[in-house]
């Protein structure tokens, strides 16, 4: 009987129990509340309605908030990418036992708690912070910057915890990687760049695509650094997703956003793929 | 080589010694909840209460203590704001793992429409005789243990002359020093409701108080959403005057942060913590006695002393220290300006749209 | 050798961007004020006599551990199989099932809290423990399988191939061949959800009762009413003991490669 069933769906199905039980249940829940409506107070009646998202989608506020949440997003991951792929590389061409050790640094910022972290960013990126004072000092800049509240304040927050999540997938991928073939490729006379242009990238091509996918997704849905560093002036979809529901209980109002920030996971994902795909060929992830 | 597992020993060691320290200090601190069960042949009741974190539930935990020793209880504190607090007890609805709950931020009101909540015996809370007029909610639902006033509070090194009125927050000299407080705080919006009377509004007209503060974003240093981010603010001299509630000026004030606190001469917005049971408590008798308990005159002085709650019991008698800090006395209640609740949080949610519209820009 | 020194040299401004948030933490911990300052005005080691002496975060502290814990070596399997079959059984659900499993990343754990407390208080589950445990699997899921998918593609399969046409069965190629090839991504996903369980708090806070409290749960408590100088003590701790950790591996690996 058992040998009916194909091996990967052997070792899928704990997983997909886990999910269906935990996750696609109750979320089942809160997509059905979606469709509900709202009172002025806040109190949720049964109904089959598209007025959430009607109201999500014909008032350019929110428009402007999910556009924004992408575009923090984009950027965030792309950042992390770059000084990720460093730190990365660092890690898997150093001596073995120091591998560890510097991965845990790495993760440092995700052991601290985000309201003590963002006292540490109070202290460094507000106008009379420490940044704009070094910055002024070397006279590189002449007016102290704004980037608390802001969006560039945001950005350089979620930088900086989402740095741990990519520095990791990559490291599993480029540790893992048959270092004769630099060298092999080195001993054929090609130079550094040209090595790691044409032998190393399109091998750490997986987690480049697995890192960017993660970081994305999860600054979508982060947001209590958003909140703390961005205070009330920038307002993300997760941030406000959060408002919704605590603080005005508006929970099929916040349900909507929740399945309309999913769907646009899952179209910026494919385009992405579709993207990767059409560059370099017959690539499997 | 032999250094190095040297230092492998001093380490194991160290870290060894450390851990163990730790544990033999909580088992000497966390033994307060079972030592009421041996003491008593029968098995102490279980009530879950919430409590708002930091000191206040510091000083809550602590004379909760005398609480389980006469009632034979076992009461355990969950750190709950009252935001969160409501939100689980709605989606705990069925089945709720709550007792008694506090909120600070006028949600029994809708917790009592949506029959969260139980009403209130005063056969058990017999306390509720001797609190203020006004004390205890028209319905019967939650009564108000503590309250705070939403006032200005100021550096007292850097502000020269105590502001007077809230007009004072759009005085040229603190332009670029003003901390506002995000509507999604509860002080937050209870300030733009005080703008809007200030400026001929209501409850239900908030367009006078959204107008004058537009006049006042350009002087403000943040617009913050977490409470204790504006004790912050004055610590690093981010801001010099800021519109925020009495009880937290204490909280900072206690701390060392040199603030201090004065209500405007419109009048204080009130802000009443009320302790309220759950509807389907599983133990609704001892619930309404732990209530009881926290309006006893000398519970609210501790209360009024850990978290800067005022007393509304009329013999609770605060220490010198306390009356000369905190808003206290009949009149002092009476003088706040009372909110009505339901239109407060019925137009909640299309004024947090109108304001998030307005400072986004 | 001169690449490698350009790469050094950018990664000493990143190690210093990453800890930098963080040292303003730790200087901040040693001051004298009762609130959160900085630049500090004194130096005291009052604040981390408090935490310790106090005690308060100590059971949380071995919670969230616990917790952590038992949720890798759950998640760790079953996200390893799940990727396993993702990378290298081809079906045309593939897609989909990696769509599936990258979602609940993106709900953001508020709503997967709220879902989550509304069916388990519905079903009457009482004990906070394993209902917070099948949560932090599920959040934690994902960075597994993402990670182990990476680490699959990144990997040659010609010696797996090489294992099964040498007559292993399938099983035994996974556990002879596979496994240890995939070892760096074993460790980055085993360590990704150690830390992303022991950090997580939102879902925390809705499904936990009394008597089950996580530490980030404690020092929410804590921030919550005002920023007391013991939580920067508190933090720091917590780093000192991570960095500690990391010096203690650096030791027994160099003390295994000698002997």
């Amino acid at each position: 009987m058992l040998k009916r069933i194909p091996a990967n769906w052997i070792l899928l199905a704990p997983g997909i129990v886990i999910l269906l039980l935990a996750f696609v249940f109750p979320l089942g829940r809160l997509f059905i509340y979606s469709f509900y409506k709202t009172t002025s107070s806040g109190a949720i009646e049964p109904a089959f309605v598209l007025d959430q998202y009607i109201k999500f989608f014909t008032d350019t506020y929110y428009l402007e908030m999910l556009w924004r949440s992408v575009y923090v997003g984009v950027i965030v991951s792309a950042i992390c990418l770059v000084l990720g792929y460093f730190l990365a590389y660092g890690i898997a061409r150093t001596k073995p036992k120091y591998r560890i050790p510097l991965l845990m640094l790495i993760a440092l910022p995700l052991l601290t708690s985000a309201v003590i972290r963002n006292f540490g960013w109070i202290i460094i990126l507000s106008k009379k912070g420490i940044l704009n004072e070094i910055l002024i000092k070397l006279n590189i800049i002449h007016q102290p910057m704004e980037l608390m509240y802001t969006v560039s304040g945001v950005i350089i927050a979620l930088v900086h915890v989402m740095l741990p999540y990519m520095v990791l997938v990559l490291y599993a991928v480029i540790d893992g990687m048959d270092l004769n073939l630099e060298k092999a490729a080195s001993n054929l006379g090609a130079n550094k760049f040209k090595v790691w242009w044409y032998v190393t990238l399109p091998i750490s091509k997986p987690g480049i695509v697995a890192g960017t996918l993660l970081v994305f997704s999860i600054t979508l849905s982060y947001f209590i650094t958003p909140s703390l560093v961005g205070g009330s002036q920038v307002k993300l979809m997760a941030t406000e997703i959060e408002d919704q529901t605590i603080q005005l209980l508006n929970w099929p109002f916040a349900s909507a956003m929740g399945v309309i920030l999913l769907i646009t996971m899952l179209i910026v994902t494919s385009l992405y793929k579709k993207a990767l795909q059409s560059k370099y060929e017959g690539a499997n992830t | 080589m032999k250094l190095n597992k040297k230092w492998l020993v001093f380490l194991i060691v160290l870290f060894a010694f450390s851990f163990s320290g730790c544990q033999g200090s909580s088992s000497g601190a966390d033994t307060s909840s079972d030592s009421t069960g041996d003491a008593s042949s029968k098995d102490p009741q279980k009530l879950v209460v919430t409590s708002f974190g930091g000191a206040i539930q510091e000083a809550q935990e602590e004379y909760i203590k005398q609480f389980e020793e006469e009632y034979n209880a076992d009461v355990e504190v969950v750190t709950l704001y009252s935001a969160d607090a409501l939100a689980k007890m709605r989606a705990e609805k069925n089945n709720p793992s709550l007792d008694v709950v506090l909120f600070s931020g006028g949600q029994e009101q809708i917790a009592k429409d949506e029959g969260l909540l139980m009403e209130l015996d005063k056969s058990i809370i017999k306390n509720m005789d001797n609190l203020y007029e006004g004390a205890v909610h028209p319905d019967g639902h939650s009564v108000t243990f503590g309250y705070e006033s939403l006032g200005l509070i100021y550096d007292e090194n850097r502000v020269a002359a105590p502001p007077t009125s809230w007009k004072d927050l759009w005085k040229e000299e603190y332009s670029g020093n003003v901390g506002l407080v995000d509507i999604s705080n509860t002080y937050g919006y209870y300030f733009l409701l005080a703008a809007s009377l200030m400026e001929g509004g209501s409850e239900d007209n908030i367009q006078p108080g959204l107008d004058i503060i537009t006049k006042l974003i350009p002087n403000t240093a943040a617009i913050v959403s977490a409470s204790p981010e504006v004790g912050n603010l004055f610590a690093q001299e981010e801001v010099m005057i800021a519109p925020f509630d009495s009880g937290y000026a204490y909280t900072f004030a206690e701390q060392g942060v040199p603030v201090n606190f004065a209500t405007p001469d419109e009048g204080g917005i009130g802000i009443y913590m009320t302790a309220n049971v759950v509807q389907g408590s599983k133990n609704p008798e001892l619930a309404q006695q732990y209530i009881d308990f926290l309006l006893r005159p000398e519970i609210q002085a501790l209360t009024a002393e850990g978290g800067g709650y005022s007393p509304t019991n009329v013999h609770t008698e605060l220490p010198e220290k306390l009356s000369d800090i905190l808003p206290n006395g009949e009149e002092s209640f009476n003088n706040l300006i009372h909110l009505d609740l339901e239109k407060v949080n019925n137009n909640r949610s299309a004024y947090t749209e109108q304001w998030n519209k307005l400072i986004s820009n | 050798m001169k690449n490698f020194k350009i790469v050094n040299f950018v990664n000493v401004f990143i190690y210093i961007f990453i800890l930098a948030p963080l040292l303003v933490v730790i200087i901040s911990s040693f001051n004298t004020a009762e609130y959160l300052v900085f630049p500090p005005q004194g130096f005291t080691f009052d604040w981390y006599h408090e935490v310790i002496s106090k005690g308060r975060y100590t059971q949380p502290f071995w919670n969230s551990i616990k917790l952590a814990v038992v949720t890798t070596m759950i998640a760790l399997p079953v996200g390893t199989m799940i990727a396993y079959a993702i990378s290298r059984y081809k079906s045309r659900f593939n897609d989909v099932l990696q769509s599936f499993f990258l979602s609940p990343l993106v709900i953001p754990t508020l709503l997967l809290g709220i879902g989550l407390l509304i069916l388990v208080s519905n079903l009457g589950v009482q004990m906070y423990f394993p209902r917070l445990l099948l949560a932090h699997v599920v959040i934690v899921i994902p960075y597994v399988v993402r990670t182990m998918i990476a680490g699959f593609a990144g990997m040659d399969k010609s010696i797996e191939q090489a294992s099964i046409i040498l007559g292993a069965s399938p099983i035994k190629t996974f556990f002879l061949v596979t496994v240890p090839l995939a070892r760096p991504a074993l460790l980055a996903s085993g360590f990704l959800s150690l830390v992303v369980s022991f950090d997580e708090l939102i879902i925390a806070l809705f499904l936990t009762g009394p008597g089950f409290n996580t530490l980030p749960m404690t020092i929410y408590s804590d921030v919550q009413f005002n920023l007391s100088t013991s939580l920067a003590a508190i933090s720091s701790l917590i780093i000192f003991g991570t960095v500690l950790l990391g010096l203690l591996a650096v030791l027994l690996m160099g003390v295994n490669k000698k002997s």
